[in-house]
């Protein structure tokens, strides 16, 4: 059992003009995103009568944003005020948009009342998979936020949510200096993260009525690539996975690529050993008919383990990056922390329990620390906001509100083509 | 944040050695391999539970223990089987256990467990394989609200390490628990509180027995209200709502959705943030607390000195006397 540190310069982040940061938010307003594939978007905006006074100034702050520190333009700005039920008169928008060419629909900011997300049936899953239904992407404001003064007093709240636009929009704001690998030998990496959820018929059966869950693919720099949404009835998960698993490889990597190297990060009950040996099969598979070599490493992140990691300085905060390696296969992550002269923001940052469940490679010191490398990397990688400290990595950060949209999802979109190529191509659940 | 560079850095785990004393014999163990049927299976579970035998659980053969049931209430254990038909058939196997090995964790655990349950002024709460909750029952708040109670709690668990010496360690997590003390039935019927602000919330369903299938306790989403019962959407995904007396229903420490109820009832919601940031190591008089991570680690120290020292070790399994570090768990640096 012994500590050791990922190197700073592997926190760093690129952002535009080819410059680097340790804090994104900064980063981006100095040197701008690191790519504007789409320098123009439509946006329209949803809100309740009540809440227009609060819109307006919203919309302003959100539009200067975009154009001064993402560098990109509204070209179609719309304003739909709402008088009734904001689910069946956003599904009426939706519709008529959907008459548009899909280049041409506009990204919905959409004003509700604050829910909790735990709520799976709350309006927030009920409007975005209505939305997503018509190929629409969203971007969500609460009410709360409006009514805050701290918050509407602060850049970053707009920031954040210009941030989701703009990714939703194919944009990509930062990525990783240094590329994720698990050996020297490597070509491409690719980080996948798949997240698995049960539905249940009801809260006393403990039998599974049928799954929900993706299979998300990431480079070597943490740029998102693709995903795979799951629907799958019970005795169908462990092909459903293979599946996604052969086509979002075949679909990611490069053409002349010869040794790849594949770290798959997990989290929750619902991938065990048949899932995990599914996944393996696949890898096997992939290697046999390409000739490629693959190296792989499957991983399980613990996301509330008990451990806690402290220091004798900096007020008891350890460094971002700094992990213990137990050498039985766990490693403890301190994925937030100290970061220069910052702090995680708020209280005791609580580390991620990382369990290596399967690699073809030789457990080594090195290759744990390129493990370490591809959780922490993929924490920093987060584009839900633009603060520097995210505790999970986006590999499976999004799996309940990906489970939760597609529980409300219609099972036919998933057999309508133009839809299914749409939710594997964005960033419809960040 | 200005770092103190005069001191080398040190880093330390919520943790705490549990050490056997020197050259402690063998542990003497029967181990029951898995693989019975499901009769066998289930009369071991209930006698184990009924009983409350102390023994370790392992699913699959590791770190060259093979997988099955470690029993260490050796004397007891050979009674039992005697009188029982189908135990008294199934396979047994006597074993030597190093004090300090992986399939004593959880006897360990359990033997903590029961001496913590011997102290007056706390709780179990939760009981899982690998660990276990318990609670203060002083409440921190004081009478100071009529739906929620504030109380100190912890998880402890008891691991395992064999690289670079075998070791057995206590981890110890405080935090806070909060739980609701009148149920939506009071809310409703005592106190007028209207419907328009219930919906949505989330509360805790307390177990219930629905065709004979007894549910632990779950969170649900509030859908709907009738005269006595309210329709229930569970946390967990599932096809059905549920309907539940009211009775059954109680707040959830999401004081940030209850605060308009708070409110209603006339009562202070900025007190119950406060004490949660303090209690939480978060933030106090609506500041970050800077040196939250060492309030921690003074509190993981607190709960050490005021229970498991006090009321736990030294603790004796068969021969073996097991006693708790003073200092938690420093990890050695290594930089390749």
């Amino acid at each position: 059992m012994y500590k050791r540190e990922i190197p700073r310069n592997l926190l760093s982040l690129r952002v535009g003009m080819d410059a680097t940061t340790l804090f994104p938010s900064k980063g981006i307003e100095e040197s701008g995103p690191l790519e504007v594939r789409n320098p123009s978007i439509r946006l329209r905006t949803v809100y309740s009568d009540k809440d227009q006074s609060q819109v307006q100034t919203l919309v302003q702050k959100i539009k200067s944003e975009l154009r001064d520190v993402f560098r990109i333009n509204i070209e179609e700005e719309i304003d739909s005020r709402v008088t009734g039920n904001i689910l069946t008169e956003i599904g009426d928008l939706a519709r008529e948009d959907a008459k548009r060419p899909q280049d041409h629909r506009p990204i919905y900011l959409v004003v509700t009342e604050k829910g909790s997300k735990d709520n799976p049936s709350a309006p927030y899953y009920k409007i975005k998979s209505e939305l997503l239904s018509n190929n629409i992407l969203s971007q969500f404001v609460t009410t709360d936020t409006l009514n805050n003064q701290r918050r509407i007093s602060s850049n970053t709240t707009f920031r954040n949510i210009a941030l989701g636009i703009f990714v939703k929009a194919d944009n990509i704001p930062w990525h990783l200096q240094m590329p994720i690998t698990l050996n020297e030998q490597s070509e491409e990496s690719l980080i996948i993260g798949i997240g698995i959820t049960s539905v249940r018929h009801d809260i006393f059966s403990k039998e599974t009525d049928r799954y929900v869950g993706y299979i998300s693919f990431y480079n070597s720099r943490g740029v998102w690539k693709m995903m795979f949404p799951i629907l799958s009835p019970v005795d169908k998960i462990q092909e459903k996975i293979q599946q996604s698993l052969q086509e979002g490889i075949n679909y990611t990597i490069s053409k002349e690529v010869n040794k790849l190297d594949v770290i798959i990060h997990y989290a929750g009950k619902d991938i065990q050993m048949e899932e995990e040996k599914a996944i393996t099969e696949t890898l096997t598979r992939y290697e046999k008919d390409t000739g490629f070599k693959i190296n792989y490493a499957i991983v399980r992140l613990i996301k509330s383990a008990a451990y806690r990691l402290f220091s004798n300085r900096d007020n008891g905060y350890a460094p971002m990056g700094t992990y213990v390696n137990f050498e039985n296969g766990l490693l403890l992550i301190n994925t937030t922390g100290i970061l220069g002269k910052n702090a995680t923001p708020m209280g005791v940052n609580v580390p991620i329990l990382a369990s290596i469940k399967k690699t073809n490679l030789q457990s080594t010191p090195d290759l744990m620390h390129n493990i370490v490398y591809s959780v922490v990397g993929l924490a920093r990688i987060n584009w839900r906001g633009v603060n520097a400290f995210n505790f999970e990595p986006a590999t499976t950060k999004y799996a309940r509100e990906i489970a939760y949209i597609m529980a409300h999802l219609d099972q036919k979109i998933f057999k309508n083509q133009i839809s299914l190529a749409f939710l594997q191509s964005k960033l419809w659940f960040i | 944040m200005l770092a103190d560079v005069s001191q080398s850095m040190t880093f330390y785990l919520n943790a705490y050695e549990i050490r056997p004393e020197k050259q402690s014999r063998p542990l003497d163990a029967f181990r029951i391999p898995p693989d019975n049927d499901v009769q066998a299976r289930r009369r071991l579970a209930s006698i184990l539970r009924e009983n409350n035998i102390t023994f370790h659980r392992l699913s699959s053969d590791y770190l060259g223990y093979k997988a099955g049931y470690y029993i260490y209430d050796v004397e007891r254990w050979s009674q039992i089987i005697k009188s029982d038909e189908i135990l008294s058939k199934i396979e047994c196997y006597k074993e030597h256990i190093e004090a300090t090995s992986y399939v004593v964790r959880n006897a360990i655990l359990k033997l903590i467990e029961d001496k913590l349950g011997r102290v007056n002024d706390i709780r179990k709460i939760k009981n899982s394989i690998d660990e276990r909750k318990f609670y203060f029952l002083n409440d921190l708040l004081k009478d100071n609200s009529s739906i929620f109670t504030y109380h100190r709690c912890f998880v402890y668990r008891v691991e395992y390490f064999a690289i670079p010496t075998k070791k057995l360690l206590l981890l110890i997590l405080p935090s806070l628990l909060i739980k609701g003390k009148k149920s939506l039935e009071w809310l409703i019927k005592e106190k007028n509180v209207p419907t328009e602000l219930l919906l949505g919330l989330p509360f805790k369903v307390e177990q219930e027995i629905n065709q004979e299938i007894r549910t632990p306790a779950y969170v649900g989403f509030l859908e709907d209200l009738t005269d006595n019962t309210a329709i229930v959407r569970p946390a967990d995904l599932t096809l059905k709502t549920v309907e539940v007396p009211l009775k059954n229903l109680y707040a959830i420490g999401r004081i940030d959705l209850y605060r308009k109820i708070v409110e209603f009832l006339g009562e202070n919601c900025d007190l119950l943030y406060d004490y949660k940031g303090e209690f939480t190591f978060t933030w106090e008089k609506r500041k970050k607390i800077e040196n939250a991570p060492s309030r921690m680690k003074e509190e993981v120290e607190n709960i050490r000195k005021e229970l498991f020292s006090k009321n736990v070790f030294p603790l004796k399994l068969q021969s073996v006397t097991y006693t708790l570090s003073d200092d938690p768990v420093s990890l050695e640096s290594r930089e390749e």
